[in-house]
């Protein structure tokens, strides 16, 4: 690992150091003369930034740059690898304090808002809108020049008869603070809405603790976990760093048990080691109960008496009775989790997610916040040094669109993010905007939002953009762009600057040159003896400024009775007039569709979502036994309606969803967006939340009900794993941590997939460890120098998903679209198996990326007439893509189904296909393909190698899935090697084989069990 | 003995009538003929503008995905296959056992063989996913590097198809060569004369040559023999090498070869019944002919059930999880109709043949043998989609839809073989008139029976 970091920063060091300044320049330079050269009308496409070949670029050879990831406001540094000044690959920046080196699915897709061929190219105005008579709505857009929209928007702006307000999605750094001046001197009011944002939470913590904001969270340290629905693993405030430091202490056989509380099975509660599905909205039942039984056990003593008698007052109504009554959960359990937090050495206690985000959040965030105080976590797993700071606010928001309503609001300008979309349909913020003077939209999509929009004044997106991320006390990051616009584009910050006339302090003229002057402050913060050009440069190198803070907790512990007197609300639901099988509606976002955000690409739309499987639209997930209830059956479609909408969604059954539960995933059913955003059906959850505000400004998701029935027509989600049951076949096996407080792994048990079997015969056993062979019968294959093999920590798997995505980028897979995946012919090398085994009370759930074994005696080589499939001396099962003549052979001997056939040549779009690897072949149609293991990274790294006169070090090749990976759960390497990673994991206790013991396929791939603790 | 032929006709069958029931089919054709033809030839527009389309958008167009990387198409393959295998079994095989009954309806089932293989040679080239580069499967010197693999057995498949048609091919023309003579003598048009002359090879009918004919059958018989036997179990290895539970299987040779002859009787059949009324050959091919396939039909009915039985004692016996869920899978599973059809036609229905009167019942007969070819196909269909669609890891279960394209190019491939048994019954003795002869008393001033 090490020994690759290096290699590339001495790249960068070698390729860029000297010039970096220079690059600077000219893109200073350039993006003045695109700025003079856009008053010019005409649309300018630079594809190819460098024409002149001075700066970085070498054809043939990659550059990579430092930024920060822009898609959520978790600000995971990440370097892009260009090539002849495009960017082709996100990965994760190993040295960055957030994510240290892995991206998520939604990071890894940032290149696919760069190349959505559905971007807004230049500034438009509207020419025509209307209703046809046909019905249909009509939106014509024409092209102005920059010039023209500015004006119109700096002329609004100096008109202050009306209200001006700016929505932008969640911000921070310079670009926050020149929103603030922004705001300050055209007397605009900022308004921030990210409807996924933590802040209850933050607000919480400020009712409790003193701060507001987001604790810094020690999951290595917490013994016990309690999670009330925060799906840390997916959307909530930082996953990867979340997912990152669960791994850890997995890895190493000290795993922190997570016990998660959720009416429904996501990717975080599969990963959880118990999981309590409670009734919707019943949280707070339980959360009560603990607080008192923890106060009842002597918890919490050095706090002071009136807080303790505040606790014990507020939480006498939830009696065990009553916990079990409203939490639908047996008693042995909730003793069992007592017992649990009272024995930790250390806990943690977590709410959040959209479980927990209904009119009452700010309740279950303060009792999880009280939880933490008595139980002596602050200071310990709950750091109050580096608390994120969410803005988001739906109280603000709600205003501003009644405001519009009411015909107060003269010009609104959004950015980041979607209102039209993400907000409560029953808001009618769509109904509103219609009635503001000016509405502009400097989104970079043609979203909702933008639709309804009189001009758009199209923003960079980040890749192109300068900026900063400043998402915690002690990390600076920096966002510098890896290429040219592609269109006539400009950074959001140029054009406030414009439009506000360069009237800023530190009379910066762009904004590359205003964030510069922001960070002369952190220069002269850092106490650095070096220049300012200096330090600059560095931070550009190292993709921001991360100085290490020493932890000064400073929780000033003031809980008012106010807050207290939160505990006493009970969750309740809209219900609407009409009569019928009302169920709870639990919006959820997800690893691929977060809030819809990302709609448009479509390696996301693509991605199987970790639990259901299904690809492109969304769903109505029920359980069975209620379904079975309504006449509903699996290929139904079901309505959901309500006062405030209906949406006709295909069923999806799960044993897993409570049954009071209807759950539905938020982003999907965009109307405008692009061409797959629209493709991926199924409607827009939105439409059917109640407008209500709780009582924190956080989203309101869970707070409706919907009546049920069967729509017309039949439809299944398109689900690309069905069977979620192993049939005893041993394929994601687990071992155990007995008890709480048990020592490391070695003396651990390992039980197969199913927690009561035993093994079968032959290698990979567990307790045994993968290297005990079978006496084979022919003569085996020799491997010379390399053997090229993997290893997955199944331990530190979540099924996130980078992987997927990862591999779509670095290999050109294509994109199949809705038609083919119906087909079940979606292209992905890897994929994310999930298994669950186990009683409901006990489930398993198991996350398996399965990818090209390239097993020894591999069933794909002997059956292919052509020779387009053998064994290579490196171990690998390699593909000549021209040899094959497309019999599919391969593809049905092969025992793990990873071959993927080329059915037909597919659609790529301009500009998509500037984003294709230079180094790996497109292949054509009739021709099968798989996991190459990134072989172009290998011989990369063997050429090296080879100039340098020695073999291939251990970590310097990574494959795209390795690189993503947040945990780390994937190694590479030279199995030759005796003390290269991958060779001294495929001798843990915990490795196996998937089917070897059955077949004796040999794979090169190496699973180490999942660990499992008892709870 | 010999006088099967003979026997439930009232009149005597002489070399006269032979000649004139076998030579009146070569008269020029009626209507019936050329809307025959013309509904062949239909069927083979639809296929091949199905398979242009195919070859030129992608072989998407069939319903075959991850993981169905064969179905429909290898499914007929194997159909077509099976259907070629009975041609030789009963012109080869049954020569060499010197048994009579084969001889009015063996020069049929020759014909059925060779266009049988011209179809199901279509085959493996249809579903490529890049036909265009077939070649690439021959062993032919070139300087690109590439040879074949030989431990594939779709490389088998090559050479036991391409060698099974060449001999069938050979044989059924050599058996033809005095027929031919003999249509040429009787030609009427100019076009025919040529056409018979040519292929007759100087023909004349003296004894010499028919010693030499006589040895030359006789070797090519004796050549064919094996391949009765080798053909489908090559092709059964297709299945029976890969590892795919369901296909894994070391009965697979001798099943393949007993359904092969099974579908391959019950398809001489169906052409057969149509053929002898309309051409009115019921002096030539009696009840007693058909007694004797059905009873063929009864063996190898018999064979294929216990196959079946086998291969489920198999999967239960070897206790492997994989072949135990595969054979489970079959009859209950979300597929069980496929399999409940095969099971039917082909073990339950050919059961009524243990009744006498209904192995002579020609519309039983021909309903029977369209049920059993039915259920072959099924067969072949089970066991190729069913085993792909249940194999090691259930995250990649599925289950099959068939394509309009499918459906077309399997229409198209009836059809072709349609269009080639219509032209050759018209250009061709669909009887063999010399070989009845050998069993028939020859034309003296008496009749007189003979040995």
């Amino acid at each position: 690992m090490s020994n690759e970091v290096s290699t590339e920063k001495k790249g960068i060091a070698a390729e860029t150091h000297i010039s970096r300044r220079k690059f600077l320049q000219i893109l200073g330079q350039t993006t003045v003369v695109g700025a003079a050269a856009g008053c010019a009308d005409g649309a300018k496409e630079h594809l190819i930034p460098f024409v002149k070949g001075e700066v970085d670029q070498v054809p043939g050879v990659a550059v990579w740059y430092r930024s920060t990831c822009q898609e959520c406001s978790a600000g995971c540094g990440i370097q892009v690898r260009t090539r002849e000044g495009r960017a082709v690959k996100v990965e994760g920046n190993r040295d960055h304090p957030i994510n240290g080196g892995g991206v998520c699915a939604l990071g890894q897709a940032s290149l696919q808002a760069l190349y959505d061929p559905d971007r807004v190219r230049q500034p438009l105005k509207v020419a025509e809108r209307g209703t046809s008579t046909t019905g249909e709505s009509i939106l014509r857009h024409e092209t102005m020049s920059w010039s023209e929209g500015l004006q119109k928007l700096a002329e609004r702006l100096k008109d202050n008869g009306k209200k001006k307000i700016l929505i932008t999605g969640e911000v921070s750094g310079a670009t926050a603070e020149l929103i603030a001046e922004f705001a300050k001197s055209q007397s605009v009011e900022h308004i921030v809405w990210d409807p996924l944002q933590p802040v209850a939470t933050a607000q919480a913590s400020e009712l409790v603790y003193g701060v507001y904001g987001v604790p810094r969270y020690d999951f290595g340290k917490a013994e016990v976990v309690l999670n009330f629905g925060a799906d840390i693993f997916e959307t909530y405030v930082s996953p990867v760093e979340y997912a990152r430091a669960w791994a850890k202490n997995r890895k190493l056989g000290t795993p922190s048990r997570i016990i998660h509380v959720e009416p429904r099975l996501s990717l975080t509660a599969g990963n959880a080691d118990s999981w309590l599905n409670v009734s919707p909205g019943s949280e707070l039942w339980l959360a009560k109960y603990l607080l008192a039984e923890m106060v009842r056990r002597g918890k919490g003593h050095g706090l002071r008496e009136s807080i303790l008698d505040g606790i014990r007052s507020h939480c006498a109504s939830a009696t065990m009775d009553r916990v079990v009554q409203e939490c639908g959960i047996a008693k042995e359990r909730i003793t069992l989790l007592a017992q649990y937090l009272v024995e930790a050495k250390s806990s943690l206690v977590l709410s959040g997610g959209a479980s927990s985000a209904s009119t009452e959040s700010l309740a279950l965030a303060v009792a999880t916040a009280l939880l933490n105080l008595v139980l002596g976590n602050v200071g310990d797993t709950v750091h109050l040094d580096a608390m994120r700071k969410p803005q988001s606010s739906l109280a603000k928001i709600r205003k501003a669109v009644e405001e519009m309503d009411a015909g107060k609001v003269g010009t609104v300008i959004v950015w980041g993010t979607n209102p039209a979309y993400s907000l409560p349909a029953a808001l009618k913020f769509h109904y509103a905007v219609k009635k503001v003077g000016l509405v502009v939209s400097c989104n970079s999509a043609l979203d909702e939002t933008a639709a309804l929009a009189d001009i758009i004044l199209p923003a960079n997106v980040a890749l192109e953009s300068w900026g900063d991320s400043r998402p915690v006390a002690g990390v600076y990051s920096l966002v510098q762009p890896v290429m040219q616009p592609l269109y006539d584009t400009r950074s959001f910050g140029d054009i406030l600057l414009e439009a506000m006339g360069g009237a800023v302090s530190g009379g910066a003229k762009d904004f590359q040159g205003y964030l510069q002057e922001s960070w002369k402050k952190i220069h002269q913060a850092s106490g650095s003896a070096d220049s300012f050009e200096r330090f600059w440069s560095a931070c550009v190198e190292h993709g921001g400024y991360f100085p290490q803070l020493g932890t000064t907790d400073r929780a000033r512990v003031n809980v008012s009775d106010s807050a207290l007197g939160l505990l006493d609300r009970g969750v309740h639901f809209t219900v609407g007039k009409e009569s019928g099988t009302e169920l709870v509606l639990l919006p959820f976002p997800s690893v691929k569709s977060f809030d819809g955000r990302a709609a448009n690409r479509p390696w996301l739309q693509e991605l199987p979502d970790p639990i259901v499987q299904s690809v492109w639209g969304g769903w109505a997930e029920m359980h069975p036994d209620k379904a079975a209830k309504l006449g509903i059956a699996y290929g139904d479609v079901v309505q959901l309606r309500n006062d405030y909408g209906e949406l006709n969604l295909p069923v999806y059954l799960s044993a897993q969803v409570h049954p009071d539960v209807v759950a539905v995933p938020m982003g999907y059913g965009h109307t405008a967006m692009g061409r797959y955003a629209k493709e991926a059906q199924a409607g827009n959850v939105m439409a059917l939340l109640s407008p209500e505000l709780g009582n924190s400004d956080a989203a309101v998701l869970l707070n409706s009900t919907v009546l049920v029935q069967r729509g017309r027509g039949r439809e299944t989600p398109i689900v690309q794993q069905e069977m979620h049951d192993q049939h005893d076949r041993e394929i994601a096996r687990s071992v155990r941590v007995p008890a709480l407080g048990a020592a490391a792994l070695g003396g651990l048990h390992s039980n197969g997939g199913h927690g009561h079997g035993a093994h079968g015969g032959g290698g990979g056993e567990g307790g045994h460890g993968g290297h005990h062979e079978p006496k084979q019968m022919y003569e085996q294959r020799e491997h010379p120098v390399y053997k090229w093999g993997m290893a997955v920590d199944l331990a530190a798997c979540t099924g996130c998903s980078a992987c997927v995505v990862a591999c779509y980028a670095e290999n050109n897979i294509p994109v199949v679209g809705v038609a083919q995946a119906k087909r079940r012919r979606v292209m992905s090398w890897l994929r994310i198996e999930r298994y669950t085994d186990g009683s409901a009370e006990e489930l398993e759930v198991s996350f398996l990326p399965m990818m090209c074994q390239h097993c020894n005696n591999a069933p794909c080589e002997p059956v292919c007439p052509v020779y387009a499939t053998y064994h290579n001396e490196e171990g690998l099962n390699a593909m000549v893509y021209n040899r094959c003549v497309g019999t599919r052979y391969c593809l049905n001997n092969c025992s793990y189904k990873v071959r993927r056939f080329n059915w037909f040549e597919y659609d790529v779009p301009e500009p998509v296909q500037w984003q294709f690897n230079p180094d790996v072949v497109k292949r054509g149609v009739g021709v099968m393909e798989k996991c190459t293991f990134c072989l172009q990274r290998i011989n990369e790294a063997k050429d090296h190698a080879k100039d340098e006169g020695r073999l291939v070090a251990d970590g310097e090749v990574q494959p795209a899935c390795v690189q993503s990976c947040p945990t780390e759960a994937l190694v590479f390497g030279n199995l030759n090697d005796p003390h290269s990673r991958v060779s001294e994991l495929s001798h843990s206790p915990r490795a196996y084989k998937v089917l070897d013991h059955h077949i004796n396929t040999q794979p090169s791939v190496i699973y180490l069990e999942r660990v499992r603790c008892e709870v | 003995m010999s006088h099967a032929a003979s026997e439930s006709t009232a009149e005597p069958v002489t070399y006269k009538t032979v000649n004139d029931a076998v030579l009146r089919m070569l008269e020029p054709p009626k209507f019936g003929w050329y809307l025959m033809l013309a509904t062949c030839l239909l069927c083979v527009a639809i296929g091949a503008v199905c398979w242009t389309r195919q070859i030129l958008l992608g072989i998407g167009l069939a319903g075959k995905n991850n993981p169905f990387g064969w179905a429909v198409y290898i499914t007929n393959f194997v159909f077509w296959v099976g259907i070629a295998h009975s041609g030789t079994l009963i012109s080869a095989v049954l020569y060499l056992f010197r048994a009579n009954f084969r001889q009015p309806i063996y020069r049929l089932a020759e014909a059925m063989t060779v266009f049988a293989v011209l179809t199901a040679g279509l085959f493996p080239i249809i579903h490529l996913g890049r036909p265009w580069f077939f070649y690439f499967l021959m062993p032919y010197p070139n300087q690109r590097a590439l040879w074949p693999n030989f431990r594939s057995p779709l490389l088998w498949d090559v050479f036991a198809v391409s060698t099974y048609l060449t001999v069938s091919a050979v044989f059924f023309f050599v058996g033809l060569i005095p027929d031919i003579a003999a249509a040429r003598d009787r030609a009427k048009t100019w076009f025919r004369k040529l056409l018979y002359s040519m292929a007759s090879l100087g023909w004349s009918g003296n004894h010499s040559q028919w010693k030499h004919y006589g040895a030359a059958y006789l070797l090519f018989a004796a050549f064919a023999t094996p391949l009765v036997v080798s053909v489908h179990s090559v092709v059964s290895w297709d299945f029976a090498v890969s590892i795919v539970p369901g296909w894994h299987s070391t009965i697979f040779p001798p099943y393949f070869v007993a359904g092969a002859i099974f579908s391959g009787v019950a398809m001489v059949i169906t052409l057969i019944i149509p053929l002898r009324a309309a051409f009115k050959l019921h002096p030539l091919i009696t009840p007693v002919h058909f007694d004797a396939m059905s009873k063929l039909i009864l063996v190898t009915s018999g064979v294929v059930t216990y196959a079946y039985v086998t291969e489920f004692y198999i999967a239960w016996f070897s206790n492997n999880p994989f072949e135990r869920y595969q054979f489970w899978f079959r009859p209950f599973g979300e597929m069980k109709v496929a399999f409940w059809v095969m099971f039917t036609c082909n073990c339950i229905f050919p059961l009524t043949l243990w009744i006498k009167k209904l192995r002579t019942n020609i519309v039983w007969l021909f309903i029977l043998s369209i049920i059993i070819n039915i259920g072959m196909w099924f067969e072949r269909f089970n066991i190729i989609v069913q085993s792909l669609g249940r194999d090691y890891l259930p995250s990649a279960w599925a289950n099959y839809s068939i394509t309009m394209h499918e459906l077309g190019i399997t229409l198209g491939a009836f059809g072709w073989f349609g269009m080639w048994m219509t032209l050759f019954i018209k250009f061709f003795p669909a009887v063999a008139i010399a070989e009845i002869k050998e069993v028939i008393p020859p034309p003296t001033r008496h009749h007189h029976s003979g040995h």
